[in-house]
């Protein structure tokens, strides 16, 4: 009678399961980026951009491509996996928060600006820039909050359905967007005192593309001071967790959910103001731009920030090398590398490089 | 034998700290409870027994406000609160920990501690930290050393072994120095030396905190334990002294039916 009583189950089954998904051994992957490494070093004669021992020039702007749109990736992914980290919501409208965010910060520059095309960026100042950004960020954080506060807080947990209510959301901001905004594809400029080329082995770099990344670390440091040094952040990362017992703690999750969302809403339509100085938006962004934030969350890990700064750099330094160290006549190819890349990640770590079992 | 053996009586106490009144919880077609009356007076210490399935951690959740009953209510310290949300149940005073060993893992122990407290007091919103932060990082260290964690203060919870995270959850609730206690099977998994901790460390609580227990581990539920309730199949069959319920027949049965099963 006195004996501990036994448990009935063993233990928790599914767990057991997950942990047997077949895994590709790692030094397979380890082996084929050592061949890609290879490959770009020595062998790549007859690509566009040459073997990086014969060209290193070429080497090194690919290099800075790569390092430059991983910042802009990273700003576009973090909020999405900022949300999908506390609350498990996929978060689909983000394409479409990015776009929105774009669109505004167009109207304010031009309005600031006092023309509506041919602005040349010697008539931007920084503020110019700057201002139209926070607006656009601003007006993209206050619709997701909307959004989340009337569609989703009362699906909290029902992950399928928020994805669609989200898709759906998507499909009606997007016809909204074109009928405000036209189908006429959009430019942010850059301020002025940035838009300068400056030489680096030999070869002109765009200065743009640099303070692009500055403001993308800027982004990150302040998200990771946020996280990791205050109160609030440390709800969040405990939520994270496990959200049934921070409620049980006595913290209101339900605004700190709705101060998520809006933070991540507001780094997508940072993201959106990013991208529209970089390459410019038209219908059809926003969804180029969730698949973006899609691979780059896939491969580093759904809901972890350190997995969305190492897939955004993977999936930055693919996009750019691929299609500079093809060879030539395959350069068309280059999308395919992406997948590669993805299935690779996948196959190794099927959560992500920083991905936990939900 | 559940059936012909009537749910005992309560008896009406004083003071009562938590008054449960003909709960009734049904998950879809399945009744988990099926019409639980409980009073736990002030300082009590109350183990709940039963086999797996019994309802014991439902009844839990009902207490701790996770689950609200389908039919019933619950009242903590005179205040009807079945449809408070749990989250308001620090601030009555009560704290729980959960039958598998919870904690934040990517957060250090100090952290995990310093989040019970800063919940506790609604200090989790300011952007900065102020001297009242350090003051409960203070705390926090001293909650620590108290469950014997003090030289783990910087570890991150989910490096911890699984005695060591049974003991970071205790300190938890214990850094609220709540006056109710809800503790799920907090001697499971835990070693002999772990264990006579646990009952030390409970032990050495304050009088009138009232401890409410699950435990299949019948040593410690004794041990520990002025009164036991016995459940099964969702309904209370009996309650008396650890010395009573040691020499009830229907007791034995109800184990030995399970051990005979699994």
């Amino acid at each position: 009678m006195t004996a501990t009583l036994q448990r009935a189950s063993a233990g928790p089954t599914t767990r057991r399961r997950r942990a047997e998904l077949r895994r590709l051994p790692a030094w397979a992957v380890a082996a084929a980026a050592v061949a890609a490494a290879v490959w770009v070093a020595f062998l790549a004669d007859g690509t566009p951009a040459g073997a990086a021992v014969t060209d290193p020039g070429n080497f090194v702007v690919t290099l800075l491509d790569a390092v430059t749109f991983a910042g802009l990736l990273f700003v576009a992914a973090s909020g999405f996996t900022l949300i999908f980290g506390l609350m498990r919501t996929v978060n689909m409208a983000h394409g479409s928060l990015f776009l929105l965010a774009a669109y505004v910060a167009i109207r304010v520059q031009e309005a600031m600006v006092g023309r509506s095309r041919n602005i040349d960026a010697s008539d931007v100042g920084l503020l110019d820039w700057v201002v139209p950004m926070l607006v656009g960020a601003t007006v993209a954080a206050v619709l997701g909050l909307v959004i989340q506060q009337v569609f989703l807080q009362w699906n909290e947990g029902q992950e399928l359905r928020q994805a669609l209510i989200t898709l759906a959301i998507t499909v009606v901001l997007a016809d909204q967007m074109l009928r405000e905004f036209g189908g006429l594809a959009g430019r942010m400029v850059w301020p002025g005192a940035v838009t300068h080329f400056f030489t680096i082995m030999g070869e002109r770099y765009a200065l743009t593309r640099v303070f692009m990344l500055g403001v993308a670390v800027l982004v990150g440091v302040l998200l990771w001071l946020w996280l990791n040094k205050t109160s609030l952040g440390m709800v969040i990362r405990a939520g994270v967790d496990d959200r049934q017992m921070v409620r049980g703690l006595g913290i209101n999750i339900k605004r700190v959910f709705a101060v998520t969302f809006f933070v991540g809403s507001f780094l997508a339509g940072l993201g959106g103001v990013l991208g529209a100085s970089f390459a410019g938006v038209a219908p059809g962004t926003d969804g180029d731009w969730l698949l973006n934030a899609l691979v780059v969350v896939i491969i580093g890990g759904l809901g972890s920030i350190k997995g969305a700064v190492a897939g955004s750099l993977l999936y930055g330094t693919v996009v750019a090398f691929a299609p500079a160290y093809l060879p030539s006549q395959y350069s068309f190819y280059a999308i395919i590398v992406t997948f590669a890349l993805l299935a690779m990640v996948l196959a190794v770590r099927p959560y992500g490089l920083f991905g936990r079992p939900a | 034998m559940t059936q012909t053996t009537p749910a005992p009586a309560v008896p009406a106490i004083a003071d009562p700290v938590i008054q449960v009144r003909s709960v009734v919880v049904a998950f879809g077609g399945l009744l988990a409870l099926k019409g639980i009356d409980l009073d736990v007076t002030r300082g009590e210490r109350l183990a709940i027994l039963g086999p797996n399935g019994a309802g014991k951690t439902t009844l839990f959740n009902v207490i701790a406000g996770d689950i609200t009953p389908t039919d019933g209510t619950v009242a903590i310290k005179g205040r009807d609160c079945t449809f408070l949300p749990s989250r308001h149940r620090p601030r009555l005073g009560m704290a729980r920990t959960y039958q598998k060993a919870r904690s934040f893992d990517g957060l250090t122990i100090r952290e995990n501690i310093y989040l019970a407290l800063a919940g506790h007091r609604g200090r989790h919103w300011p952007l900065w930290r102020s001297p009242v932060d350090r003051r409960l990082d203070e705390e926090a260290t001293e909650v620590a050393e108290s469950v014997w964690l003090g030289d783990h203060l910087d570890t991150a919870a989910g490096e911890l072994a699984h005695g060591q995270k049974r003991q970071l959850e205790l300190g938890m609730a214990i850094a609220t120095q709540p006056d109710v206690m809800l503790l799920d099977e907090p001697a499971s998994g835990l070693s002999r030396g772990e264990r006579e901790r646990l009952v030390e460390l409970l032990d050495s609580l304050a009088g009138e905190v009232t401890l409410l227990l699950i435990e299949h581990d019948m040593e410690v539920a004794f041990s520990l334990s002025q009164r036991v309730v016995v459940m099964a199949d969702g309904a209370m069959v009996t309650a008396g002294t650890p010395e009573q319920i040691q020499s009830d027949p229907d007791v034995h049965e109800i184990y030995l039916g399970v051990e005979a099963s699994s």
